[in-house]
């Protein structure tokens, strides 16, 4: 497994993938933690600044995780270098799990100098961002690229070629990220009104970049964001119960790809072609 | 093998296949396009799960999957892209660390396939040749009883098809049973101690190479006897 960690995180980090990826993180994060010291909204909390980092967060983690683990996995599924290794004596839990470390490993070292580089805009700039708020937010991140490079392992596992791993990550990024909200409040219109707070509980579970937000958003005590009507809901989540829930979820979305993945790969990647 | 099969519907079966090779012999595997060589080379190697029959290795019947196995043979595979931003020496310190084979052993298989010298230069400024040279140390390194090459000599150049055959002779010197398929005839002739041709997934000739090319003794290329046209 240490093997195949090592050689996963060589491949990524020679790759112009994982170069691209920090370069475009980096700058983010960089850009709107100097932008948002700009604006005197103040820095604790629920403002300008967390709103925009969350944002890039969400948005850009899923989507890199997803395209960087699927297209490797694929790639190497593509080339036969997959279906060699399944020819050592190596379980398909070593090869899962190592690759899975190396791949975090690698979007871990990005997340890092990103989040860094942000740490040293605001120290030499002499802004008054909380510190505990970035570090928050750089846990999120890991939490975010641990849970969507385990659901890239399926999708390179199943995906035949790199094209078709990248159309479903794409298909997959974009319902979790941008269609999700529009089922959600679509069916909010459909429902009995005492159905509504239970449904959108359990839709925040069923999709892990909506349980991150609403996580975040809760950490930074920004739950007025959620408006009067979903009041209950943030003093629920908020609690020990909320907490434990979402621990439980968050481990759920991480592990269960990586058993599936293991599954899969015990059942002969090879059966399928 | 006995009566290894792999049937992907109740009506499509791809192969069915009782064969025995002997220790330490050549054995070539002929057969056109979706004979079925590569379903049979997947099952062999634990990479396909057939859907019925086994494989017994020295009459001992061992899960395909299983470490025990896997530690019985080494696979060289058709056609094999290594990642480009390697360079050779680390490809196979790679496939040796996963089998706890040292570094002298990588820097013994890259001399053998003339890829010492290029050793540090990364995968994607070599031949498809290279590569294919690359796969093949990979696949000598480890110290196995049983060799499976798929499509060997794909993309060598005459020189080192000739180089192959005397690495696998020296092969078959140390004891080694080598399982080889391949599209050349005149690689099986020169080479192979026995050969099977499979077509439709069956078994249709399985002989010693002398048996099949010296008939009533006339010698007959194996492409006239593979191919013989029904009249």
């Amino acid at each position: 497994m240490r093997h195949i960690a090592k050689q996963q995180i060589t491949l990524l980090m020679r790759s112009h993938w994982l170069t691209g990826f920090g370069l475009l993180f980096s700058s983010l994060a960089v850009m709107v933690t100097f932008l948002g010291n700009t604006g005197g909204s103040g820095f604790d909390g629920f403002n300008r600044m967390t709103a925009s980092l969350l944002n890039i967060n969400l948005l850009l983690i899923p989507l890199l995780s997803l395209l960087i683990g699927s297209l490797f996995l694929s790639g190497e599924k593509e080339d036969r270098g997959l279906l060699l290794l399944l020819t050592y004596p190596v379980s398909p839990w070593s090869v899962i799990i190592g690759k899975y470390i190396g791949l975090f490993v690698a979007v871990w070292s990005v997340l890092t100098f990103g989040y860094g580089a942000a740490l040293l805009v605001i120290f030499f700039s002499g802004a008054g961002v909380s510190v505990s708020l970035l570090f928050l937010f750089y846990l999120y991140s890991l939490m975010l690229a641990a849970i969507f490079l385990s659901l890239s392992l399926v999708i390179g596992i199943f995906a035949k070629s790199r094209f078709q791993a990248l159309g479903i990550s794409l298909i997959i990024w974009a319902f979790l990220v941008l269609f999700y909200e529009f089922l959600i409040m679509g069916l909010s219109l459909l429902l009995w009104k005492q159905w509504l707070l239970p449904m959108l509980t359990v839709s925040i579970f069923l999709n892990p970049i909506e349980l991150i937000r609403v996580q975040s958003i809760l950490s930074l005590d920004g739950a007025t964001v959620f408006g009067p009507r979903l009041y209950d809901l943030t003093i629920w989540a908020d609690g020990v119960t909320g907490k434990t829930l979402f621990i439980f979820a968050f481990l759920l979305w991480m592990l269960l790809p990586v058993i599936f993945s293991v599954y899969r790969l015990k059942r002969g990647v090879a059966d399928e072609e | 093998m006995e009566g290894l099969s792999k049937h992907y519907s109740a009506t499509k079966k791809v192969i069915d296949i009782h064969l025995v090779i002997n220790k330490s012999e050549i054995f070539a595997l002929c057969g056109g396009n979706g004979a079925g060589k590569s379903t049979l080379i997947k099952m062999l190697t634990g990479m396909m799960k057939p859907t019925t029959g086994k494989v017994l290795l020295e009459g001992r019947d061992l899960d395909l999957r299983s470490h025990e196995y896997k530690k019985q043979f080494s696979y060289m595979p058709d056609e094999m892209l290594f990642p480009r931003h390697l360079t050779g020496r680390e490809v196979l310190a790679f496939f040796a660390r996963l089998r706890g084979i040292g570094d002298d052993k990588v820097n013994d298989a890259l001399q053998q396939v003339g890829l010492f010298e290029v050793r540090d230069t990364q995968i994607k400024h070599y031949s498809k040749g290279m590569q294919q040279r690359l796969s093949l140390a990979q696949a000598l390194l480890p110290d196995v009883p049983l060799r499976i090459l798929d499509e060997p000599t794909n993309g060598l150049d005459p020189f080192w098809v000739f180089r192959f055959k005397e690495i696998i002779q020296e092969e078959k010197r140390q004891g080694k049973t080598i399982f080889f398929t391949t599209h050349i005839l005149s690689l099986v002739e020169e080479l192979a101690d026995r050969a099977a041709f499979l077509e439709e997934g069956q078994l249709k000739l399985c002989d010693t190479v002398d048996s099949l090319v010296h008939q009533n003794g006339i010698y007959i290329p194996l492409e006239k006897i593979f191919f013989k046209s029904p009249s």
